[in-house]
Order: C-alpha cells, then structure tokens, then sequence
C-alpha cells in the first residue's frame, strides 16, 4: 500500500471511499471494514467490506433495521445472502481520494462468511467508560499500517467523543483547515473528544453491552 | 492555439449551459410582474453559483472526486441517502421539466400538441445519454443555446430607459401592485434558477469524465467565471425584455411563447425562429445535463461504474438509470401536467435541496488530504462562508413562502 506513513482514520480516509480496479475501472464503495481482534486482545483491519448487507444496517434507526430484513426476505434462499462481499487488504494497491486495487474488477468480488470477526460500523458508536465514568462514543478509529505480509491496519487509538461518527468531518486532522468560522464550530462541538491509545482499552464488550471501558480517559485532541 | 479553442468552447458551452427552462420561465415571469427590482438577485446568484461551481470543478480536477462521492464520504451513508432522496427528487422534477419545455419550444414551431412530442423528445435525449459523445453533446448544443443572445438584442433594440432599468435594479423598487411577499418567493425561485444543484453535479462529473488534473485548473476557472457571468447576462437580458414589453401591458408570463414575445416585438419573425432555436437547443442541453446528473448521483453513491467516458455496457447500472428517469419522465410529463408548473416547483425546491450538497463541498475544497495545496483561499472561504448562510436562508425561507404566496399566485 502506497500511502500509509502516517497514522490514518478508518471513519474518515477509509470508509465510503470508492473502490477502483487496476484500470481505473469502478468496483464498489468500502461500505464497512472488517475488524479481527486477535487472541491478545489487539485488534486490526483487514479486509474492505462490500454490499448491501453492510451497507444497510449502517443507515441505523427503524427503517435501517425494517431495511435490514426486507433485504433479507428478498433473498432468503440464498445460504450466502447475510455475507459481504470481502476485499483483503493484499489486494489493495494505494490509499488515495480512492482505494485502488492491484487486479481487475471483472468476477473479483466474492461473498464471504464473516467467522466472528467484526465490523468497524459495530465499534463506531459504541458507548466508552473510563475510570471517571462515561467517556462519550467511538467516533473514529486510528490506524497505523504493518509489516505484516497480509497488511492488516493495526487499530492505534480510539477517537472518542459525543458526537456521532464522522461528525468531526475531518476538522481533527489538521489544526489550519478553513473555514474559520466552520472549523471553530466543529472543534467547539467536540471540546470534550479525546483520544484513547489502544493499551488503555481494557475490554470490548461487542454484544451484550456494547461498551468499550478503559483504564484511562485518553489525552484531549488537541 | 487548440488550447485557446478549448478555453473559447467552454466558456461559449458553459454560457449556453447556464441558461434552462428553470432560468427562462422564472426571469420572464419575474420581469413581466416585478421588472428588474429582482435583477440583483441574478447578480447574487450568478456569483453563488461560481463559488459552488469553482470549488466543486477544483475537487474534481485535483482529486477526481465528483460530487456525490464527497457527499457520501463526508455525510456517511444516512444522512448521504436522505441528500440522495433530496437531490434526485429535484434533479428528476428539473429534468421532466425539461424534457417537456423542449416538447413546449417544439410545440411553438409545429403547432402540434406538446404532448405527442414529448416521446420523441425523451427518445431523443435517451439516445444522446446512451451513444453520443460526452464533448460533442456539450459543445454541439451549448454553442446553439448561445442564439438566446437574441433576448440581449431585442433589449437593445426596444431601446428602454436604461436609467431606469438600472434604477429599479439597484434600488430593488417592485411594482407597487405586488406584496413584499410574492416578492421575497420570486427572489428565492431566482436563487434556486441560477444555483440549480445539478449544474454542479453535471460540472464535477464532467471533469471527472475529461479527466481533468490539477493543470486544467485554469481552464475550469474561466469556464466558470467567465461563462456563467455571460450566462446571467443572458437571464438578465430576459427579465431587461420582458419587463419593457410585458409589464407594461400586464401579461403575466404563462407559457414558453409569453416568455418569446418580447424578442417577436422587437425583432419580428427572424427574432422569433433564433429564439426557438435557442429554446431548443438550451432545454436540450439542460435535459441531457440533469438526465445524466440523476445518474451520476446514483451511481456517485452506490459505488457503481458511470459517466460517458467508458462504454455503456461497462456502465450497465448507470445506463439502467438513464432509461429508467427517461421513461419516468415521459410518464409524469404524459399525465398531462404543465412543464411550465413543473418548473416553478423545480427553481424552488432546487433552492431547498442546495445546501445539502454546498455544504459537503466546501468542508471538502478545504481539506488538505484531499486537495494538497489547492485548498481554498482566503477569498473561496469568505464567500463560501457568505454563500453557506444565504443558501441555508434561501432554502429555509422556501417552503414557507411557496405556502404562505401559494406559489406567487396571491
């Protein structure tokens, strides 16, 4: 992967991203990301997700949901209709305004099971607690690129706030981005965000509670 | 020298481009009932649209993101549906709309029923969308809509008081038979005409489809700030004739022939035939334009292959869209509906949905991971800031004075 040097922001610089082939050639959108947390408790990217499946329970709420299983229903002979299409990290080739990938689109997308690994969609949003009580929600990921041969992204740090994702709109990122009177407003909503390193993540309860808790409270954005 | 013929064709495209029905009705109808006390809002809507335009062209050229990309990116998939919904409703009224104004200039010539045109036309702009070339369908048609100059000669010819053009403009001094009211909806239905949002889903995704780059920046520039200012002298010209010949009579403007009218006093039967054909060519133009921004933003969200620079059947879903508005457009115009009505609805709701997609954008055109050192500039975000209030303003105050003036009628 080409551009990785610095950390970068699941949410923010992966997420909703356009998926090109090795031409050029449009292939979907990175809908979710699969999260695989692994027997020492770390977690990582490694694959793009694609498809309804993924796409349709991020729209939250009621009709998300009543969505969710009317595209169920459409399908439901299809032993494979709750998997997404999966895209390994390998396959991707750089890390632009788009994902490009190394091969060509034509029959590259194939429905996987997703053996309990999780989504980023399913950490986004869930409630964090530290020692001082409720922290806010996961608002974005930060990831750090590994040498790792099958290029998974490891997960640095969770971006936490009250805001929902992505309501940060990417003003986090760099202190001189315009327009004043915007980016004032935005690092305004989000004075209480602060960032948790991954080593204060003490556990992640994916089902029942869905919360994070922590050791700590994490350092301020800024 | 092929450069400066480049340069030369967009401009004249994009003058012709900026001019649809949404701009001919609603300019012949404001200067028929308010003459030129609404001319600044043109001038306030022209510069709107190229601030939007410019930073959206700027996106496109430096990082190959068109528009819905953006807005699904920054949005996230929520809230990027409900601006999807939003967008492809007025995209899809403004395209009926024109599909049946072009069936309307076509009607004026043959003194058929606009109705039995209204397949052919549609049949017409589907086979444009599916077969012909992106750059010919641009220029070819945005150059004949350059004969609605016509409107600017006719002006001149009628020999007005441009003291008192000017006054009314400047001092924004309305008839006094009309309420401040009806007033204020016409001045949001002008904002909406010249800032329609599928100008600038069209604009990006074209620069995506001639594979703009950051060296094409110029280009863009003064296609936008030269064409689309030309383009709204054009409206104004409009508004100008119909003020002097209309007002003064009291005809209100109804009908594609009212918004001619003044060209056939001052100009007779030649006038009237380089109207037509300016009417023809700048409503076709527009209705290939907004046929192919209902597919863009579908496509722009979902992820799937689009645009005209690869062949359609490597674009099937795209194309799928394409025929499917075609048909839905025929359908609706065949209920027998008033495309000037359509219209009216389509200028004011554009002014609804325009902050959904402004908005994005300009988050974007400043973020250096994606636009490197051609973020904005001081002055892209102080009008940018200046234009996100007046857009929220003007979509805010819409549904609001649609309702309390009945669509301008009372």
């Amino acid at each position: 992967m080409n551009r990785p040097d610095e950390p970068l922001d699941a949410g923010l610089h992966l997420l909703d991203r356009q998926v090109v082939d090795c031409h050029g050639r449009m292939v979907c959108k990175v809908d979710d990301l699969e999260l695989r947390q692994y027997d020492d408790g770390s977690l990582a990217v490694t694959a793009l997700l694609a498809g309804a499946v993924v796409l349709v329970p991020r729209l939250g709420g009621r009709i998300g949901r009543r969505l969710e299983r009317f595209w169920d229903e459409l399908g439901i002979q299809q032993a494979d209709r709750g998997h997404p299409f999966r895209i390994d990290l390998a396959e991707v080739q750089d890390l632009g305004s788009d994902v490009t990938l190394v091969s060509d689109r034509h029959r590259l997308l194939r429905r996987e099971p997703e053996d309990g690994n999780r989504r980023l969609s399913q950490l986004q949003g869930m409630t964090v607690t530290g020692p001082d009580g409720r922290l806010g929600r996961v608002i974005d990921v930060r990831l750090e690129p590994t040498r790792h041969p099958d290029r998974r992204l490891r997960v640095v740090s969770l971006l936490v706030g009250r805001g929902r994702p992505g309501s940060f709109l990417g003003y986090d990122r760099h202190e001189e981005q315009g327009p004043w009177l915007l980016a004032r407003l935005v690092r305004w909503l989000h004075r209480h965000s602060v960032v948790v390193p991954v080593d204060e993540v003490e556990v992640i309860d994916w089902d029942d509670a869905r919360e994070v808790r922590c050791s700590g409270s994490g350092t301020a954005t800024r | 020298m092929k450069r400066y013929l480049a340069v030369f064709l967009g401009i004249l495209s994009a003058i012709g481009g900026f001019v649809d029905i949404g701009d001919l009705v609603t300019n012949a109808v404001v200067g028929s009932r308010l003459g030129l006390s609404l001319g600044w809002v043109v001038v306030v809507g022209v510069i709107g649209i190229c601030v939007f335009a410019e930073m959206s062209g700027r996106v496109a050229a430096v990082s190959g993101r068109p528009t819905f990309d953006l807005v699904r990116e920054r949005l996230g998939p929520r809230v990027g549906l409900l601006n999807l919904i939003a967008s492809m409703g007025v995209t899809v009224l403004t395209f009926v709309a024109e599909v049946g104004g072009v069936a309307l200039a076509l009607a004026l010539v043959s003194s058929v029923h606009h109705l039995l045109v209204v397949p052919f036309v549609a049949a017409l702009v589907w086979v444009i969308l599916w077969r012909a070339r992106f750059s010919h369908m641009e220029n070819t048609l945005g150059i004949l809509g350059l004969c609605l100059v016509v409107f600017a000669v006719a002006l001149w010819q009628l020999g007005p008081d441009w003291g008192d053009l000017a006054h009314q403009m400047a001092t924004a001094n309305k008839p006094t038979q009309e309420s401040w009211m009806v007033w204020a909806f016409y001045a949001v239905a002008l904002f909406g005409a010249a800032m329609t949002p599928y100008e600038v889903f069209f604009f990006s995704s074209g620069g995506v489809e001639e594979s703009w780059g950051p060296k094409d920046l110029g280009v863009m520039r003064a296609n936008v700030l030269i064409g689309f200012p030309l383009g709204g002298m054009l409206s104004l010209a409009i508004a100008g004739s119909a003020a002097v010949v209309l007002a003064p009579e009291g005809i209100s403007v109804e009908n594609l022939g009212q918004v001619g009218l003044p060209v056939a006093v001052a100009l007779g039967k030649v006038g009237v035939a380089v109207a037509v054909l300016g009417f023809v060519a700048a409503i076709f133009a527009a209705a290939c334009e907004t046929g192919l921004s209902a597919g863009y933003s579908i496509a722009q969200y979902f992820g799937w292959q689009w645009g005209k620079f690869v062949r359609p059947r490597e674009a099937a879903r795209f194309h799928v869209v394409l025929a499917l508005v075609t048909i839905l457009a025929i359908a609706v115009l065949m209920t027998g509906v008033d495309p000037i009505m359509v219209t009216e609805f389509s200028v004011v709701f554009s002014a609804i949905a325009l902050p959904l997609t402004y908005f994005p954008i300009l988050v974007v055109a400043n973020d250096p991971d994606y636009m490197g050192e051609h973020v904005n500039g001081r002055l892209a975000n102080a009008l940018g800031v200046v234009y996100l209030v007046l857009v929220l303003v003007a979509a805010l105050a819409a549904i609001p004075l649609m309702v309390l003036t009945e669509m301008g009628t009372a």
